[in-house]
Formats: structure tokens, sequence, C-alpha cells
């Protein structure tokens, strides 16, 4: 009977000596198994829809399955620990979103820009101010004029301390005009706030919160960019208005450092290809994302760096880092 | 004077929590002018746990030596729960190393020859059978990227998904 | 109202239509076994489902996912009953008389009752649900993080009085739950707490992994150690343990637990964050206190298993509503839900109702269908669970760790929570020798993160005063239950020396 579990070892041995050498012929054509896809944030939010639909249009372009796993945690720093522990042999690519790129200059994240390949941008939206529909702020003006009256009683519904929404926030701040971050981390509980009226203002971007526009129940006041949105004429942008902040939210997917460049320019065509699809399409028009969002490899790489930069300088002149 | 035995295990929580209380004081806290930083919950938490413990303690020298029966008092065979433990925190180490599949097998072959099982045949057929079905749930079926090895071993596992029709 | 019942009739039809009717069938075996399993939970199962879902319309993807949703928070109770383990967190309260039940030989009326329970709350729920929504998540919505912190504290209160053996064992518990809750990366900030530079420890210890620890993993070992435990040894026979569904007869003597649980279930899935765990606890500790004989809770009351099985089930109805009226998931599985919703491109929301009528009326007799059905889903499955006695020990405790290490790491795909669960298992192990009450500690990891931030929340939405709890109305209402549940007991046991602590402890 013993002699059954020796015989057994001696297969397992041998099947690893033959797995090995069948393992280097198949290294050859890429990709020739499923690609594990992390998604870096919690299943129902913006980074888990765009992960599964990205991921559902880029299969049949590859060629294999791109099974979506949800690792959420530390502002998508969990599933990024994940992505850095697999081998960089681009079967594990992972989504990664302006809220992760706000830990870097915060001092929260274990790994720096140059520790990816930055695969392609997928999405850019840009963020809002919304105020319940029946709220007595009808314009921006009005807001900021009762903030600088009151100052700290208008309660900015945001995803916490030190982030994107909260750098916003702080900008103001330096202004004149003093707002009060209340942190909500869970979007549900972000909008129910602002919905039941607990807070005067929601910072968020315009897709994630559609339902309650279509149904009158919130409206914009401001968009943080340079120029106003074509969905949205009537809300004046941040820059026009001399305010000089904008911080929009952009999703994209990343690989470890070190996987060859001519996967990395694969995965970033099937991606490019996936998103030229009319169901794709229409989901990123429902979404309000940029119309130039896609980027290739060979410019993300670069643009996440200025935006690094950008966001260092405000951490420092705001006094968000210790 | 003998420390009742029940007193021991309060006693390290306590000198635990006051530890963990001064802890709490060195986070690093990013300044929020005017509103209550994140060592102000657990601080709440661990006067609360330090609070119990001494109403703990009151309680078993208030009961005095016999009624403070709290420590085992069953039999317990040392070696095979040693053992059990051992397992149990060697299936999740070795996993990342020898891939989820050997391990889970060589988990099983073990653990069910702990607990019992002595028949060689019905240990191996009973693991590997386990281990393929478990693979078809969860990995096939429902894709879970379960660690597949480091090395060697990682081509191994892949060699055996592919050999399974997994992959 | 007519074009109500018009709705209600379209959506009959088009849950019967084969592939419908299929996943409500395919969802609730799923979820039954998925929540039965020691390790796999119900949240685990439906968020493995969901890359199926990409092949099917929004309605049956909803249908699946509802019906595991059911089908999952009352597995659960099969195991606790029958093995003292329960399958996932709200299923505890329902172990503690269930698990007495079947010790004393009656397993039947046990299993029964949990179906008939289950499929009662769930149903009532889901006709409150289909009737009642709108209105319901407008009260929803003027409840602040001051009221769900209010409720919140209910919750962690109910578990210090569900008789323990001492107050201060059950109290050091609860805390070193809390206290295990604020380990890792904090909301609001994103520091990291009391990680001490150890990298399973920085992504936070989820609450499943401490409930399969000690729970699946402790009792495997205890087991193990030589000595059956004071719960083991004296468990049924495979033959015997056949559901035994009670009369009308019996179920009418239990209305008013029926009536309390349903209520409770409710009104606590409906607030985000806390859902069916909070709900089976709360209910469980209010039955005990409005009972005429709470010495008894312990031993085997059908009472506490009656509120806290409706109460789970009546959670899910709860929790719909917020999703759907509002688009806001109040939980791990609505959120998941809401996922589905979004990639077929259907936002759930103020809109939802009026655009897609028909889906979600489908829905909604979808999931009454469904706790119909459950009745049936149960006693069948709760005849296999029992089968599992037959299979030769080994084999079950290699396999309950093997399924509690792929559970775990199902949660996020990554090692430190298999970690977490197997040091649980060890340290459940320890508190079962030391008479250390493990439901506090769980309940503790839970809510603390919660309590946290609803507390945090409040005092930044209102500058730090602390009075808000006390001057909001339905704030203030809810402390004071909490109050009367902590001074209540303490009161009972001055007059009647203690009764109920003594007869848990024998």
């Amino acid at each position: 009977m013993r002699n059954n579990v020796r015989g057994l070892m001696v297969l397992l041995i041998a099947l690893v000596l033959v797995s090995t050498a069948g393992a280097s012929l198949a290294q050859e054509k890429y990709p020739s198994r499923p690609i594990d896809f992390i998604v870096t944030w919690g299943t129902g939010g913006g980074a888990d829809a765009m992960a599964r639909t990205i991921g559902q249009h880029a299969q049949p372009i590859l060629g294999v399955a791109i099974p979506v796993s949800n690792a959420p945690g530390a502002s998508g720093n969990t599933g990024l620990g994940q992505l850095q522990a697999a081998k960089a042999d681009g079967y594990t690519i992972a989504t990664y979103i302006m809220d992760t790129l706000a830990t870097i200059p915060m001092g929260l994240s274990k790994f720096g820009v140059d520790d990816f390949e930055w695969i392609a941008r997928t999405q850019v939206a840009d963020s809002f101010f919304f105020v319940k529909s029946d709220s007595p702020y009808k314009t921006i003006q009005e807001l900021l004029r009762a903030a600088k009256e009151n100052p700290g009683k208008i309660r900015v519904a945001a995803t916490g301390y030190g982030t994107v929404d909260d750098i916003t926030v702080r900008f103001f701040e330096k202004v004149g005009i003093k707002l009060t971050t209340v942190p909500y981390p869970k979007p549900g509980e972000r909008y129910a706030s602002t919905l039941g009226g607990h807070s005067e203002v929601l910072y968020e971007q315009a897709g994630d919160i559609l339902q309650y526009l279509k149904a009158g129940q919130l409206r914009p006041l401001i968009i943080f960019a340079d120029k106003r949105h074509p969905a949205f004429p009537e809300v004046p942008a941040s820059v026009e208005l001399g305010y000089d902040i904008q911080l929009p939210q952009f999703r994209s997917i990343v690989a470890k450092k070190g996987v060859p460049p001519e996967r990395v320019k694969l995965l970033a065509e099937a991606i490019g290809k996936g998103m030229e699809t009319p169901a794709y399409k229409k989901f990123a028009e429902e979404w309000y994302f940029r119309p130039d969002s896609y980027m290739g490899s060979e410019q993300f790489g670069p643009w996440v760096r200025e935006q690094v930069q950008l966001l260092d300088r405000y951490v420092k002149e705001f006094g968000l880092k210790r | 004077m003998r420390i009742p035995r029940g007193a021991i295990g309060p006693a390290l929580i306590l000198l635990a929590g006051v530890g963990l209380f001064v802890a709490a004081g060195r986070l690093p806290v990013v300044p929020v002018p005017g509103q209550l930083g994140p060592d102000f919950w657990p601080r709440l938490v661990l006067i609360g746990l330090v609070g119990s413990c001494v109403l703990k303690l009151l309680e078993v020298a208030r009961a005095g030596e016999p009624a403070a029966e709290s420590g085992p008092s069953l039999p317990l065979a040392v070696p095979k729960l040693a053992t059990g433990m051992a397992l149990v925190l060697g299936y999740p180490a070795l996993a990342p190393l020898l891939g989820f599949p050997l391990t889970n097998f060589l988990f099983l072959l073990a653990f069910m020859r702990l607990v019992g099982t002595r028949r060689p045949l019905l240990l191996v057929v009973t693991a590997v059978l386990g281990t393929v079905a478990l693979l078809y749930v969860f990995v096939k079926v429902v894709y879970l990227p379960l660690p597949k090895g480091a090395g060697v071993l990682e081509d191994f596992t892949i060699f055996l998904y592919r050999l399974l029709r997994i992959f | 109202m007519w074009e109500t019942l018009a709705n209600l009739g379209a959506g009959l039809a088009a849950s019967l239509e084969p592939l419908n009717f299929l996943m409500i069938l395919v969802g609730l075996a799923i979820g039954i076994v998925a929540g039965a399993l020691p390790g796999i939970t119900m949240l685990n199962s439906i968020v493995l489902v969901l890359p199926f879902t990409y092949l099917m319309g929004i309605v049956p993807s909803l249908l699946l996912m509802t019906s595991i949703y059911i089908g999952g928070v009352f597995g659960g109770s099969i195991t606790g009953i029958l093995f003292n383990i329960p399958g996932d967190p709200m299923n505890v309260p329902t172990t503690w008389e269930g698990y007495q039940l079947n010790r004393k030989g009656q397993v039947r009326p046990a299993l029964g009752m949990a179906i008939m329970a289950s499929a009662i709350g769930g149903f009532l729920s889901a006709l409150i649900l289909t009737f009642a929504s709108p209105p319901f998540a407008k009260v929803a919505l003027t409840f602040s993080t001051v009221e769900y912190f209010a409720v919140v504290l209910l919750g962690l209160a109910s578990v210090v009085v569900i008789g323990q053996v001492s107050v201060a064992g059950a109290l050091i518990s609860l805390f070193a739950g809390m206290f295990l809750g604020t380990i890792g990366t904090e909301a609001q900030y994103g520091i990291t707490r009391f990680a001490f530079g150890l990298a399973v420890l920085d992504t936070g210890i989820d609450f499943v992994t401490v409930l399969i620890g000690l729970f699946a993993i402790g009792e495997v070992l205890d087991q193990l150690s030589g000595v059956k435990g004071p719960g083991g040894g004296d468990a049924v026979t495979p033959a015997t343990a056949r559901a035994q569904l009670p009369s009308p007869r019996q179920l009418w003597a239990l209305r008013g637990s029926i009536l309390r649980g349903l209520g409770t279930g409710v009104v606590i899935g409906a607030i985000p964050g806390t859902g069916a765990t909070v709900a089976s606890f709360v209910s469980y500790g209010l039955e005990k206190q409005v009972s005429k004989h709470p010495e008894r809770f312990g031993t085997g009351v059908l009472e506490g298993l009656t509120a806290s099985e409706t109460s789970v089930n009546a959670s899910t109805g709860g929790a719909m509503i917020p999703l759907l009226t509002l688009g806001i998931p109040g939980s791990g599985a609505t959120a998941v839900m809401m996922g589905a919703f979004l990639l077929h491109g259907v936002q759930p929301g103020p809109l939802l109702f009026s655009k897609s009528p028909h889906e979600v009326y489908t829905i909604f007799v979808g999931m009454l269908l469904a706790n119909l059905i459950m009745i049936v889903m149960g006693l069948i499955a709760a005849r296999c669970f029992a089968q599992l006695m037959k299979v030769p020990e080994p084999i079950l405790a290699a396999f309950i760790i093997a399924f509690c290490f792929l559970g775990a790491y199902a949660l996020r795909n990554d090692m430190s929570d298999v970690w977490m669960t197997m040091l649980f298992g060890i340290l459940g192990f320890f508190m079962r020798r030391y008479n250390l009450p493990i439901p506090p500690l769980i309940l503790g990891i839970i809510l603390g993160p919660l309590a946290e931030q609803y507390f945090l929340t409040s005092m930044v939405s209102h500058g730090n005063d602390v009075t808000v709890f006390f001057t909001r109305p339905v704030s203030a209402a809810v402390l004071l239950t909490t109050v009367g549940l902590l001074v209540w007991p303490a009161l009972r046991w001055r007059f009647g020396r203690g009764r109920a602590y003594e007869v848990r402890k024998a």
C-alpha cells in the first residue's frame, strides 16, 4: 500500500518535468490562457463597471477569457499588491483610477508610478458639485457667497480626507471660501446624504449619479474643467470662473512593470478596439466620459506622471500631509 | 497569595489594551482642523476593553478560586491538536509556493490521516478526486484565480489546468 | 392600484417563463447550498455568479441573484441546527436555539420552523417591497448617519444582553471584536492603523474570515482535540433529521414572534450597512426581552429561533427597497446586484419604476415565488445535508477546512484573508476552551467599523455636537430602546436572582 504513495510522488515529479517543457513551448503565443483582471474596487462601482464592460468587449478580440475578480481596500492599493505579487507576464492586469493615484503624494501608497506598465487610459470623467433640486442655491455664485458668509456651514459629501474631492474643497478654502468635507466612503451613503439633505453639496462625476439627474433630484452647479461639457451647456466651468482647479476622474488599466513591450502594446490595442464597439460607445456616452478618453501606452505613462506632480503640488500647498 | 487561573487571560488582554492605547497616540494623523482624528475611535474602544477586563477581574476575585474555573478542565490530545493547528497554518503558507492544487491535495491527505482515515488507497483517491472536483467548480466554473505556485511549480499548475481542460 | 395589479400579472407571467423560472430554482439551490456550507457564504456565491449574468438579460440575472440572496440567508441555519456551525453570520442566533433543540431530540420541528419562518418573513417582506416601497424609501432618506449610528448601537447592545455565562466576558469579546475592526486602512483618512508593518493586517480583517475561522475551523479543532466539546456527541442520526413543518396552529401560537421578526427585519434591512445580521441579533434580543420566560432562552426555545429566522429573511425585502427606489445598495449582496444592473445598462433608482416597470414587477413576483418555493427546497436541502452526517468524520473535517480556504480566498482573492481565517480558527479553539462567548466578537467586528464611521460622520456634519443623537427624534427613540434593553435585564436580575445567566452555564 505504501507503494501507492511513492508511485504517486514519482508521477508528480514527472508531471512537473513534463510541464516545464510544455510551458516553454507555450510561451510563444500570447495570450494563450485566461488573463486575470483585478478590479481594485468593490462590485457595483465605476471601476467594476469599467472592467467588466471592457473585459466583455476585449475578450473576443484577444481570444481568451478575461475573468474579473474584485480586490477592494486601501483606495485600490490592496488589489495592486496582488498585481505586484504576480508575474510580469501579461496574464494579470488591474484597474487604476484617479483616487488611487492621489494616495501616492499623500504617502499612503506602497507603489509608485514606476512600478507599473501604464497600458491604457480608458475613461476620463469630469467632476461636478451637485445640489438637491430644491436647494436654495440656484447658482455656484450663490453657494459660494453663502459659504463665505457662514464659513464651514456648507457640507460637501466626499469620499474621504486627502482625496481628490477633499483637495478640491481645500482649494476653495485657499481662496477664502470655507466648506466642510464630510467623508462618506461608500458611494450609496454619499448620494443618500445629499438626497436626504444631510449634506448640502455632492462632489461626483455626472455618470455615477445619472439617475438622480434624470429624475430631477439633483442638479449640477459647476463642472471642474477648463470648458463646459456639451451635455451641460448651462453649467459654468471652474476655469472660466477663475478657479483654476480641475482633477477629472480617470480610470485605466495597468500591469506590473516588466511586462514585455509587445504584450503591453497588444493589450492596449485590444482594449482600444474593444472601446470602438457600438455597445461600448453607448455605455461611454451614458456615463458622460470625454470622447478623447482613450490613451495608449506611449502617451498614458507621461500623462500620469504629470497628474502626480499636479496632485503633489496641491497636497503640499494645502498642507494635507504632515 | 496565588493568582486565580481565570485572572490570567483578562489581565493579559488588559495589558495589551493599555499598550495599544499608547500606540494609538502615535498614529500619523493628517491634520483636519477641528475634527476628530483617526485615533479617537480606537481609543474609545480600548477604554471599553480595559474597563470590561477590570470588571472580569473583579468578578473572578469575588467568586474566589474554586468558581473561577474558566481554564481548560477537559483532557486534551495535545500532539494531535498541535499537528492539526500546524496543518491548518501550513495550508495557507504552502499554497503560494506549491500552488493550490498540490497544496490542497497534500492538505486533504494529511488532515484526513490525522483525524483517522488509515487506508492509503481511500486517502489518495479522496484527496485526488476532492481536489479535482474543487478545481473544476472554483477555477473552471467560477474563475477563482487561486494561487498557482512559484517558479517551476507555477508551470506545473498551468500544465495541470491544461491537462484537466480547465484552461 | 389597478395598474399595480396589472403589472403584477405581467410580472407573474414573465417570471414563469422557462429561463426566468429556472433561474429562481437554480438561485435558490445555489444560495441554500452556499449559505449552508461552512466557509462559503451567500455573498461569496452571489459575487461568483456575477460573470454568468453577462450572458443573460437583466430580468433572469436579477432573479438569479435575488433567489441566491433569499436562499443564502436561510441556508446557514441548516448547518447551524445540524452541526452547530452556522454557515453565515445572520444564522448565529438561530443556531443558539436550533442546535439546543437538536440536542433535545427536536431537530425535526427546529428545521421545519426555520424553513417556515424564513419563508413567511421573506414572503411578507417581499409584499411590503411590492406595495410600499416609495413611501418606505422616502422615510429612509430622512435618516442620516445619526440614526444609522443609533441602530448600530442597538445591535451592539443586543448581543450583550443575549444571555451569556458572564456579562464581563461578553463585553471583553465585544470590545476585542470592535478593536479588531479598527485594524487596517481607515476609511476617512486612508491611513493604516495597528498593522505593525504586517502585510496581512494592512488590508484589515474581513468579518467573514472571523466568522468562518471561529465557528467552522474552531469547531473542527475542538473536535480534533480528542474530547468532545460540551456541544458535541449527542447530535442526531441522519434518519431522524427530516424537517417537520409546523402546523398552522403552531404558527398562530408564534404569531407575535413572527410579526416582531418581520418588523425588525424589514426596517433594519432597509438601513444601509446593517442588514440581515443586525436584524437577526436585534430581533433575538428583543424577543428575549418581551418573553415571559427569558431564562429559558439558549436552551432550545422556538420563539427565539422563529423571531431571528423570520427577521433574517424579512431583511431581504427591506434591503431591496433602497436599492430599487434610490439606487443605493445597503448591503454586500445588494451592492453586487447594483453591479449587475449597471452592466446591463439599467440604473436602479428613482426612474426604475417608471422606465422599467416590467423588470421591477417581475423581480417582485420572482421574490414572492422564490420565498414560496423555498419551503420545498429547504425541506430537500435539510434532508441532503443531514446525509452529510454519514460521511466519515475525517473527510468531512478536511473538506470543511478546504471550503473555508476557498471561501476566505474568494472574498478578495487574497491570501491574507485565508491566513486570517486559519488564525481565527485557532483563536476560536481557545475561546471555546476558556468559555469566552464568540458571537459578541463577531458582531463587534461587523458593527464596530460602521459605528465608528457613522459616529465620526455625524460629528463632522453637526459640528462635533454629541447632543444631536438625543435631539433627533428617531435616533432618540432607538437609543431609548437600547437603554431599555440594557437596563431591563439588570432590573430583572436584581429581583429574580439572575436565573437568565445561570441556565446557560449549566
